[in-house]
């Protein structure tokens, strides 16, 4: 009798310190490879929604602006304004101030169309922060309308923005005149 | 005597059986962490493609300016362009190819812009050349190189090319 209650007598103390210790670093380490990868697995989707956003509005600039023209002023500019192959104003820029990182566009037939601040309708997505929108424009009349749009992207908290530049020639050298 | 023997033995093989599957359990854990931290790398090298493919696009982008310039100049329709070369460098204030000063690598100037000349810019790891080739009289080749060096080390090339024809000129003569 008195074996078979001591044989189901449940664990010693050292079994049970020892299954605790070994349960516990098992969930420890588990458990920080898990928030690890969350993390990674979220800078990943970010940077990847970045780069889309940024890439479609640059290519949706340097498209319309291939087409355009009656350009608007010159030189460094935070907002572009021209024609667009239909004949239409188009405007893009950031919307807001600065602080809403969201490029918005604004397509009107009337040329004071776009002059509200509220015209411009975004074109990027929320989650995405630019950090920066710049045109540069050089247009006289030595050469056809040159746009340099530069985009500045926020990748990274710690890291200074990514730059995406590119640089379109509009194809419609002679507005106006007899191609 | 003979139980609690057995009973010893039936315990180790318990402990090693926890490590064991413990470990293997911690092997796993450690190649999904390793492949996703190797995703994270990968992602940056994309975005880095995603900024050479639009550089490379705008080399070819002043190639197409300067050679719409030479028309409204009433110049011949390739001039700048007439020597094949490998190594031209424009960057996005260039009226000519090789203006002085430009390098083929490129900097971010103080206003935020790529630029190939080194005045008071942050050099980025973007570097860009033109290739100018004459095919005929009436035809020109151009190929926009960029190149960098990854985090790791990786040296990476995008190249864009182009073809430009003086369809605006009358014929040359071959």
């Amino acid at each position: 009798m008195k074996r078979i209650t001591n044989n189901q007598s449940g664990f010693t103390l050292m079994e049970l310190l020892v299954s605790m210790t070994i349960f516990l670093v098992v969930l420890g380490l588990s458990s920080g490879i898990f928030l690890q990868t969350l993390r990674s697995q979220r800078a990943v989707v970010g940077i990847t929604e970045a780069m889309n956003n940024v890439t479609l509005a640059l290519e949706q600039i340097a498209r319309e602006a291939r087409t355009g023209f009656a350009f608007e002023s010159e030189g460094q500019l935070g907002e572009l304004r021209f024609r667009n192959g239909f004949g239409n104003y188009v405007a893009y820029g950031l919307i807001g101030d600065i602080e809403s990182g969201v490029i918005g566009r604004c397509e009107s037939p009337g040329s004071a169309g776009c002059d509200l601040v509220d015209d411009l309708e975004p074109i990027t997505s929320a989650d995405v922060k630019v950090d920066s929108l710049k045109f540069f424009l050089q247009n006289n009349a030595n050469q056809p309308p040159l746009v340099t749009v530069a985009i500045g992207v926020e990748l990274d908290k710690s890291a200074p923005p990514l730059v995406m530049q590119t640089s379109v020639s509009s194809r419609i050298i002679n507005p106006g005149g007899n191609e | 005597m003979d139980k609690s023997d057995l009973n010893n033995r039936q315990k180790g093989q318990l402990l090693i059986e926890a490590m064991v599957a413990v470990s293997l359990m911690l092997v796993g854990l450690l190649g999904i962490f390793g492949v996703l931290s190797r995703s994270l790398g990968l992602s940056r090298v994309a975005a880095d493609q995603f900024v050479a493919v639009n550089l490379a696009s705008e080399g070819i982008e002043i190639a197409k300016n300067i050679l719409d310039s030479n028309y409204k100049a009433g110049a011949a329709w390739n001039a700048g362009f007439s020597t094949d070369g490998t190594n031209y460098r424009v960057g996005y204030q260039s009226e000519v190819l090789n203006a002085p000063g430009c390098k083929k690598e490129l900097y971010l100037n103080s206003q935020g812009y790529y630029d190939c000349q080194a005045v008071s810019g942050v050099s980025s790891k973007f570097t860009r050349v033109l290739e100018v080739e004459n095919v005929g009289p009436n035809q020109l080749n151009v190929i926009s190189k960029v190149n960098w060096t990854g985090r790791g080390g990786l040296k990476s090339e995008i190249e864009v090319e182009d073809h430009f024809y003086s369809w605006r000129y009358p014929a040359a003569q071959s």
